[in-house]
């Protein structure tokens, strides 16, 4: 920390709090509150306390001090301004007018929302070496995203609804859709913390899967309220409803996965979306979920009224561009842009958006890669070098040293695994017990010669039978048989619908039966009994 | 004041006093007493011979120290692990694969490793949690489990499920990873997938800091069970565990024998080749080889040989129904017969059992016996029905109820033949 006396205002500083004896540290942090756009100092501390401490641990353990500094200073630091001011009676020049008219409270805010964190994310990356598949893996989290990139338009839309009834001071409902993974969540939420509805609203954000049972909901909106609870729902219902009708703040009620309320009669999301007519209310309900025309289907009869109907907005899944768009901006807040060549990109993208368009699928994949790639390359650095894991720092500054972009084969290989679905992932590997070989080409030949269709355990045992028999192998026992149709039916290639009796539930192939032909690597046992007719006879 | 203190241990009356004095609700409350169990009064034998030493190296519950054959999911799984935790993200990870293929060995292997490493100070403390969908009576009693192994407080599954939302969704800069395993995924399966769903949307919260691994059988089970946002939350990384052939069996069963010759030959390769004929199932292999070095310990023999682990592969792969067949009555064997002749005649597998009288009665005559009466012949039949030789239809159903053959008619002939001979 002493280092922090070469800061450039620290002159300035000393000229203040020469004669008080105050420590460096708190030094540092009157030179952050000093001025209003903080992260601008931090950083520039932030390096010196890296240079200082060589090895990660310390400067996470630094880091944690800054932060504790960081908060437990700040009502002091107003107070030393405020002497500071009376003792001196020179005013700094710029800084004290921007922060005069705010008040402490904001500015906590305003410290603990960004800087910190922020720098401890970019703190190890300068030091240790071989971080920058970490890094990328780090930026292409799950999580809830900093910003939302490709979903403008709709944020735009979003705030724009939420801010004309704001305007008006009315209610009204919003039913947001759209296909799991397209940002609906996160764009909420990032409405939600937007400040100027934070004030204007009392926002309630409830999940509705936390939810026991659908009539849950109730209390646990009186429990955000802060109403008064009652035990029944009912008594709960009735509650929100006389606080919707007394004079009350703007209440801003989001529904996450709303389809969880669904129940036999709809009681609860007629009376949710009743809620906005009532007179007086000034409630903004916004549901979430997965179906486009769910208000539709399940809640017909809110068509007959038009002011009850809710607004909709979907969420298009994501286009190539846009998912190209979202990762390079991950990459480029964690400054790896560089991971990723152009194909690759172009390839998992265009790959993502045409199946499903979902950015969780994206973004996995994306970590998929990097992930692969780190691997292999350990691998490549560790063989060479077996002797070098005395020294470590050798070896790593090696892998640094070959820390190559992501190239479309990578990404290739894994989209394969991935899309080419279950078939693709079993013809890699030459494993299917010989028995199950048997009983899947027993199964063609009734599904290619047999003109019945309706194919039951027994049918298909008997068959087996024959097949076996006709080989000189073992035949299993019908109770074996049933378990080793449950272990093929695990990998999905065989649905069993079971019925009272095990010799009578219905078998159905549910691959392709060349794909499956492809997949058991065998072809001259297969084809050897799929056309083997005689076996089918009694 | 001293005498008393002297006395108290010696009256019994005020001992037993002092153990009863809470009451059994109290002393649940206060969680203070470890559940213990019964000592046994006598010590166990230690194994003596080559064969009690295999046998007991052959136990399924006795892990190995390294997993041969499953090198490449280890390190898959570790790569994975160590990644998460050491960049503090959470992520799931989805492992399926017959059963007896390893999973849950090679996960809880993985994260001793971990641990060891966590000890040694190369990784960031974590916390490990398991759950087993086949331990819990109701997928709920996931989150009272969760919670219990997290501070050791036992609650409701509403409050418990409470608590773990604040604990996971509040972000904690002092809280270390978490890493959550849960094993029998499908059993946490209900129609509204509640469980499910917030096991693995916790992840993707930023402050959760947690790594939930699931492993479960089914290689499409989020495709073919779970919800479509269930599913996306799960992500793509997946790790299918194929099952073991017959080499890697044998190096199974080899590695757990190293050192004892208690196994002659090529008998561990024909138990290899014959269980990976089937389903490729370790535990299988090794119950087979246990109980050949019991029947080899029967027999008096010091190394198991061929002919028992042949007798042990016969005993456990066993087709029951003919030997059932051949114990059955005269009377009983010519009803069979009978069911036999009338789906011949037929062509349908479904017979009514008055057209079955009526075929028995030639072939009573034709075996020399009398023709049993209609009460009889039911009786027989239902009989065979609790043998489960046959189907049969309720008993009220009297001589209109449809009978089934349970076993192939093969069978039956090849069970008569072999008597008749």
């Amino acid at each position: 920390m002493s280092l922090q006396t070469t800061l450039p205002f620290t002159i300035r500083k000393k000229s203040f709090y020469g004669n008080k004896g105050d420590t460096p540290s708190l030094d540092f942090s009157n030179a952050s509150l000093g001025n209003t756009p903080t992260r601008r100092y931090t950083p520039t501390v932030k390096k010196m306390v890296d240079i200082s401490s060589e090895s990660e641990s310390d400067s996470d353990a630094e880091n944690v001090v800054n932060e504790n500094n960081n908060i437990t200073k700040t009502p002091k630091r107003r107070r030393d301004k405020n002497e500071a001011k009376e003792e001196n009676g020179s005013t700094p020049p710029k800084q004290v007018k921007t922060l005069s008219p705010t008040t402490p409270s904001t500015l906590l805010g305003q410290l603990s929302l960004i800087s910190p964190e922020k720098q401890d994310k970019l703190a190890p990356k300068k030091l240790f070496p071989s971080s920058k598949y970490s890094e990328a893996r780090k930026a292409l989290h799950s999580a809830l995203p900093e910003n939302l990139v490709g979903r403008e338009a709709e944020l735009c839309k979003l705030e724009e609804y939420i801010q004309f009834h704001l305007d008006n001071e009315m209610s009204g409902s919003l039913y947001v859709s759209g296909p799991p993974g397209t940002g609906k969540t996160a764009s909420l939420s990032k409405i939600m913390l937007k400040p100027k509805f934070k004030k204007a609203f009392q926002i309630v954000y409830v999940n509705c899967t936390t939810m026991k049972s659908a009539t849950t909901i109730y209390s646990k909106i009186i429990q955000e309220l802060g109403l008064k609870t009652t035990k029944s729902a009912r008594g709960s219902k009735t509650a929100i409803e006389k606080y919707l009708a007394q004079s009350h703040k703007m209440l801003l009620l989001v529904l996450d996965e709303m389809d969880q309320l669904e129940t036999k009669n709809q009681a609860v999301l007629y009376s949710i979306f009743e809620w906005p007519s009532i007179p007086k209310s000034k409630l903004v309900l916004v549901g979430l979920a997965n179906a486009l025309n769910l208000t539709d289907t399940i809640l017909p009869r809110l068509q007959a009224r038009c002011e009850l109907k809710p607004t909709l907005l979907h969420f298009q899944s994501y286009t190539k561009q846009q998912i190209m768009d979202i990762i390079t901006e991950r990459l480029r807040e964690a400054n790896v842009l560089d991971i990723f060549t152009g194909t690759a990109m172009q390839l998992l993208a265009g790959k993502v958006a045409a199946v499903s368009g979902d950015i969780r699928r994206a973004l996995d994949i994306g970590r998929r890669v990097v992930e692969i790639a780190e691997s292999q390359k350990m691998m490549q650095v560790l063989q060479p070098t077996n002797e070098n894991d005395a020294n470590p720092d050798s070896a790593s500054t090696a892998e640094s040293a070959n820390e190559k972009p992501v190239d479309f084969k990578e990404v290739r290989s894994v989209l394969n695994n991935v899309y080419g679905g279950s078939e693709n992932a079993d013809s890699e590997e030459n494993s299917f017990p010989m028995q199950q070989k048997i009983l899947l080409c027993s199964l063609m030949l009734i599904l290619n010669k047999s003109k019945n269709k309706d194919i039951n355990l027994g049918k298909l045992h008997q068959v087996y039978r024959k097949v076996c028999m006709k080989r000189n192998l073992q035949v299993l026992d019908m109770s074996e048989f049933v378990s080793l149709c449950s272990l093929i039916e695990t990998r999905g290639i065989l649905r069993l619908m079971m019925k009272k009796e095990a010799r009578l539930s219905k078998v159905s192939l549910q691959w392709d039966q060349e794909v499956l032909t492809a997949a058991l690597q065998d072809k001259a046992l297969t084809s050897e009994i799929i056309s083997d007719v005689t076996c089918l006879t009694n | 004041n001293n005498r008393k203190k002297t006395n108290i241990p010696k009256t019994p009356s005020k001992n037993t006093k002092k153990i009863s004095m809470e009451t059994p609700t109290k002393a649940m409350a206060k969680m203070y007493l470890t559940p213990s169990m019964h000592q046994r009064t006598v010590n166990i034998v230690k194994p003596s011979t080559p064969l009690q030493e295999a046998r007991l190296k052959l136990h399924v519950s006795v892990l190995p120290k390294s997993l041969p054959c499953r090198e490449e999911q280890f390190n898959d799984i570790y790569s994975f692990l160590h990644a998460r935790l050491s960049d503090k993200s959470g992520g799931c990870i989805y492992i399926s694969g017959v059963p007896g293929t390893g999973k849950t060995a090679t996960v809880n292997e993985v994260i001793r490793c971990l641990k060891k490493s966590m000890d040694a100070g190369k990784l960031t403390n974590f916390e490990f949690i398991d759950i087993n969908g086949m331990k819990l009576s109701e997928p709920r009693q996931a989150y009272v489990q969760i919670w219990k192994q997290l501070t050791g407080q036992q609650t409701t599954w509403e409050e418990a499920h409470k608590l773990l939302q604040e604990r996971f969704s509040k972000s904690n800069s002092k809280r270390g990873m978490t890493l959550l395993l849960v094993d029998e995924l499908d059993l946490l399966c209900t129609k509204r997938q509640d469980v499910v769903y917030n096991l693995l949307d916790w992840p993707t919260k930023t402050g959760a800091k947690l790594v939930v691994v699931t492993i479960a059988n089914t290689m499409d089970l989020p495709e073919r069970v779970l919800m479509g946002k269930v599913t996306s939350r799960l992500g793509l990384s997946r790790l299918t565990f194929p099952p073991y052939n017959y080499k890697q069996l044998e190096e199974i069963v080899a590695s757990r024998l190293r050192g004892f010759n208690a196994f002659g030959g090529e008998t561990i390769q024909l138990v290899a080749r014959k269980v990976a004929a089937v389903s490729g199932d370790a535990r299988r292999a090794l119950d087979i080889c246990r109980r050949a070095t019991e029947i080899a310990e029967n027999n008096d023999r010091e190394i198991v040989s061929m002919i028992d682990v042949k007798r042990a592969v016969d005993e456990m792969i066993a087709s029951p129904k003919i030997q059932a067949i051949k114990h059955c009555s005269e009377m009983e064997r010519i009803f069979l017969q009978a069911v036999c002749s009338e789906v011949h005649r037929t062509g349908v597998e479904e017979v009514v059992f008055q057209n079955v009288y009526l075929q028995l009665g030639p072939l009573c005559t034709l075996n020399g016996e009398t023709t049993p009466n209609v009460t009889e012949a039911l009786a027989m039949c239902a009989r065979l029905g609790a043998w489960r030789l046959l189907l049969c239809e309720h008993s009220r159903l009297d001589v209109y109820q449809r009978l089934l053959l349970n076993v192939s008619t093969d069978d039956v002939q090849f069970a008569i033949k072999a008597v008749d001979v």
